[in-house]
């Protein structure tokens, strides 16, 4: 298959959706454990597609540099997020590429931030806590035309749900419960 | 559309979802479609005999003979409509290699679609093997099945032995506690499996019931309907998302294959052929030919299994010798009322308790002359077996009276000879004792 995506499998999974709209509806969620100081241990909760639940069984650790008074055990939340980004738009790429019938030879997508942490620290009040500036940069091979990857990356971005939740804000609403 | 349609070796109606200008995954135009098929004359509102005798059986263009050819072959000539099915996805469309699909298995899978009532079939080597690739398909890691205590041995090996080693868990339940299978699902849980009818005490399950749950839990519910044919219940019109059959018993019906099949909506089982190729287990064209030829007779074959099975299971009821038999539409059936609701036919299994425990049950099938000693089911010949030392040796005597497998069960699937001379022969064997 045309760099492993079945685009009949993705055109038949467009029209259920078209059909029925609940079958478009994708709910997620991760769970967090403090192991101890800034490491966590990450575990994905059952998600659901449409009306159906998918088992996924996947846990993976968060920690901060040794810098940032962690053990540099793994990733942190600010790589887990720029690689939450970068993925969601490789993998529109490849499915743009895919239906402009478009072999991919390589694809590399890396994402770079800068964030100040007086912010986070709370040091300057007017340092912004976030990161000011996300970068991206796509390279690919394949046997598109520049036209096609440029008309690739602009869809691969406007389609991305994580960069768009980013590049929209979106609205964190939360509980809290004392055990 | 990009050729004309004899370039197309395959489902001619199955085309490309790509056409000129697509740009993003919304630009695509091919939809989901039954099949796939060579012939697409829909038999679904036809009796379950016309399905059975002409639906997806082919005559040949060539030569004008009647009946599906044997396409004896590993595999096919390739041109660029292959190649192009197989780049973007719809290799299930074409033909390109017997294990992905040949003629012969498209001629059965449609004629077993029309009589479910469903979008699509797969035929197997054997039912482990339709049993295997359909609950692989339909799990994914750290998966939890609940699946019923009653289960065929081969299928509880599997999910016993083989999917702990692929991190699925089982929870098994008494098939007609609905509570109690609903409180067995979990966050995790992605599948039911039941079995239509067990084996060897015939219980009944509801399985619009089970779908309800399934529904409301977000899970798949997968039936194994070996038991119970499309002519007895259609179970994906019950409910179920996928049907599994031994097709060894009664869809070939002539005990001289293993065969297995599912049949479902064509989004699962569109799911389960890739594990189909990958699993290996597919159906030899000559096979198909057999199990085809068979099937043409099940409805046929289905009305007299039930016919005598009646008689007998009647007759067997007022022995002296008899403590209990178990037959569906026997009004004493614990699930008589289920069975009245959505039973066609009642099918030919029966089991029944004599008096003498197991050493009198081994005794009368000594002296039985028609039914054979066998394990199996659903052929034109009556077989008979003890629970006891086949199909749940591997039960302790405790075990199996826990189940409600009393010392004298005997299991008989009774085949098509006359009800009379079943009877008479269980009447000498059973005088001899
Ligand atoms: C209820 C049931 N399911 C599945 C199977 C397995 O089918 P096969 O023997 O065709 O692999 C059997 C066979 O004995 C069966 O009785």
């Amino acid at each position: 298959m045309r760099n492993g995506i079945s685009v009949t499998g993705l055109s038949e999974f467009v029209d259920e959706i078209k059909q029925n709209a609940e079958e478009g509806i994708a709910a997620y969620g991760v769970e967090l454990n403090w192991q101890s100081g800034t490491r966590s241990k990450v575990k994905t909760l059952p998600m659901t597609i449409g009306t159906h639940r998918i088992s996924r069984d996947f846990s993976w650790e968060i920690d901060e540099p040794r810098q940032l008074l962690g053990c540099n055990h793994a990733p942190n939340p600010q790589e887990y997020l720029l690689s939450g980004v970068g993925a969601c738009i490789m993998v529109g790429f490849a499915v743009g590429a895919s239906v402009m019938e478009i072999q991919l030879e390589t694809l590399k997508v890396t994402v770079q931030g800068e964030l100040n942490l007086a912010g986070f620290l709370n040091i300057t009040p007017d340092v912004p806590v976030s990161f000011t500036e996300l970068k991206y940069c796509i390279e690919v091979a394949g046997n598109g035309t520049p036209e096609q990857f440029e008309q690739l990356r602009q869809t691969a971005l406007k389609q991305s749900p994580n960069a768009m939740t980013i590049m929209n804000q979106v609205s964190v609403v939360g509980d809290l419960i004392i055990k | 559309m990009r050729e004309n349609n004899t370039s197309i070796k395959g489902d001619q109606r199955a085309q490309s979802a790509l056409t000129e200008g697509v740009r993003w995954a919304s630009d695509l135009t091919r939809a989901r479609q039954a099949g796939p098929s060579l012939s697409h004359k829909d038999w679904s509102q036809a009796g379950f005999s016309t399905a059975a005798v002409h639906a997806g059986t082919m005559d040949d263009e060539a030569t004008g003979a009647v009946g599906t050819p044997i396409y004896q072959t590993s595999t096919f000539l390739l041109g660029d409509e292959q190649y192009r099915s197989v780049e973007e996805g719809y290799a299930r469309d074409r033909f390109i290699y017997t294990r992905y699909g040949n003629p012969n298995q498209w001629a059965l899978q449609t004629k077993l679609a029309a009589l479910e009532g469903a979008e699509s079939a797969l035929v197997f080597s054997s039912g482990m093997a339709a049993i295997t690739a359909t609950v692989m398909a339909l799990l994914d890691k750290g998966a939890h099945i609940v699946a019923s205590n009653e289960l065929y041995g081969g299928t509880y090996n599997l999910f016993n032995q083989e999917m702990p080693t692929m991190g699925i868990s089982v929870s098994y339940v008494d098939p007609r506690d609905y509570e109690a299978i609903e409180a067995a699902i979990r966050p995790e849980t992605q599948m039911m499996y039941f079995e239509a009818l067990t084996n060897p005490l015939l219980k009944l399950v509801d399985v619009r019931r089970l779908a309800d749950i399934a529904e409301r839990k977000q899970v798949r519910l997968v039936i194994d309907g070996t038991f119970l044919p499309p002519v007895c219940c259609r179970m994906i019109e019950q409910g179920a998302d996928i049907v599994i059959h031994s097709a060894s018993k009664y869809l070939n019906g002539h005990s001289d294959l293993i065969a297995g099949a599912i049949m479902g909506s064509r989004k699962l089982v569109d799911m389960v052929w890739p594990r189909l190729l990958a699993f290996g287990g597919s159906l030899d064209p000559h096979a198909c030919f057999m199990f085809e030829r068979g099937l043409k007779t099940l409805a046929i074959r289905m009305a007299a299994h039930e016919r005598s099975a009646l008689s007998l299971a009647s007759y067997l009821e007022k022995h002296p010798l008899v403590k209990r038999v178990y037959y569906p539409l026997l009004s004493t059936h614990p699930d008589h009322d289920l069975a009245q609701r959505v039973l066609r036919n009642g099918g030919g299994m029966i089991a029944f308790e004599i008096s003498g425990g197991d050493t009198a049950a081994l005794e009368l099938l000594k002296h039985l002359k028609i039914p054979k000693q066998a394990t199996s089911l659903g052929g034109v010949e009556s077989l008979v077996s003890l629970p006891y030392n086949t199909s749940h040796a591997g039960y302790t005597s405790k075990q199996r009276l826990d189940m409600g497998i009393n010392p004298g069960c005997v299991r008989l699937s009774v085949g098509i000879e006359d009800p009379e001379d079943l009877i008479a022969d269980f009447d000498q064997a059973l005088k001899a004792l």
